[in-house]
């Protein structure tokens, strides 16, 4: 998906040297939130999140086009929408 | 739906007797069909349970020692040096469910396939299933399903037929409100937001969460309603505004005018 319009990012539930040393090992490449953060609602609750990991897709403007927990359904959508967004 | 409409819902669903949901009740309780167990098929099931429990404790218990000697021994032990029993009883609840098809006694061990079986063999606990809803989904004996239906989307894939037939005939309020529940939370999660079937199922979720008593199901159907409030399909998501892992704010509505993945992730 690189040079198209698509990003993901991260909502991260670990203590940052675990998420950090998750990323090192895993080579992972896509900027994530701390999910809690002191004197702030944790994300997770604010997106209602009921378990982990959850993956919301977006559409170009905000729109959810798809939330739940599978991973391939929602690697679906997201292609379709940026292909979508090349025939546009 | 929009704020307004959802809030408009509610006055509806306030006004609206907490008997409704027992209304297919009435059309089950006129149901002839015997929904009887044998004695001998009962027994069968408990003698069969029983050993299935007693075998899966020591299976269980010899592998956590055979595993904790391994590692004394600083030798690797993988789980598929000391298979699970499981598939033997599973053919055995499978071959009382097919000796008894069609009738109450088959029940039981159908049931037991659904809530037990399925980390073994998916497909076959999908059929039993099916088949319990198709053709059982008037017993009076299908409460142990109640488990399974809460993730029943996740394991199964789309089920909402067999939920609907639940739905319409179990004479158990307990059930029915819980396959309400799988299959309307489904609905509202999967179609969009501005949707004869959205509108529909979130006016269902929202009845039952007005006339159910059952304190397990509630605080469920208060966190479904939230999320088709705010994420149903085509709804706009709130702006999310945070720091990411080296202390840097940034923004979700950073990235407009692309397609976002916002995975919820952590290191498990």
């Amino acid at each position: 998906m690189k040079d198209k319009p698509f990003s993901l990012v991260g909502v991260n539930s670990d203590k940052v040297d675990v998420a950090k040393d998750a990323i090192a090992r895993n080579n992972l490449n896509w900027r994530s939130f701390q999910n809690s953060v002191e004197g702030r609602p944790a994300i997770s609750d604010d997106w209602t999140v009921e378990g982990w990991p959850t993956i919301v897709v977006l559409d170009a403007e905000r729109r959810v086009r798809y939330r739940g927990h599978d991973g391939y359904a929602a690697t679906d959508v997201a292609k379709r929408l940026v292909e979508e967004m090349a025939t546009d | 739906m929009n704020r307004r409409s959802f809030a408009a819902w509610l006055v509806l669903a306030s006004a609206i007797p907490a008997g409704l949901i027992a209304t297919s009740a009435t059309a089950t309780a006129q149901d002839d069909a015997p929904h009887t167990i044998s004695k001998a098929a009962q027994t069968r099931y408990e003698a069969l349970l029983a050993e299935y429990r007693d075998g899966m404790s020591a299976w269980s218990t010899e592998m956590s020692a055979k595993a904790k000697a391994a590692r004394n021994a600083g030798e690797e032990f993988g789980d598929d040096e000391f298979p699970s029993p499981l598939p033997g009883y599973l053919a055995k609840f499978k071959a009382a469910s097919d000796e008894y098809a069609g009738t109450e006694n088959a029940v039981p061990f159908l049931a037991w396939i659904v809530t037990s079986g399925a980390r073994e063999d998916i497909e076959l606990a999908r059929a039993c299933f099916t088949t319990l809803a198709s053709t059982h989904a008037a017993s009076p004996n299908l409460d142990d399903l109640v488990s399974v239906l809460p993730n029943v989307h996740g394991m199964f894939g789309d089920v909402n037929a067999s939920l609907t037939a639940l739905v319409d005939k179990s004479p158990s309020k307990k059930l029915r409100e819980w396959a309400t529940f799988a299959r309307d939370s489904h609905v509202v999660a999967a179609e969009p937001h501005d949707s004869k079937a959205y509108d529909e199922a979130l006016g269902r979720l929202i009845t039952l969460n007005e006339a159910t008593e059952d304190q397990r199901l509630k605080p469920r159907l208060e966190s479904k309603l939230l999320i088709a409030e705010s994420f149903a399909i085509g709804m706009v998501a709130p702006d999310i505004e945070g720091i990411d892992l080296d202390g840097t704010a940034f923004k979700l509505s950073d990235y407009a005018g692309k397609v976002v993945f916002v995975d919820f992730w952590g290191d498990w």
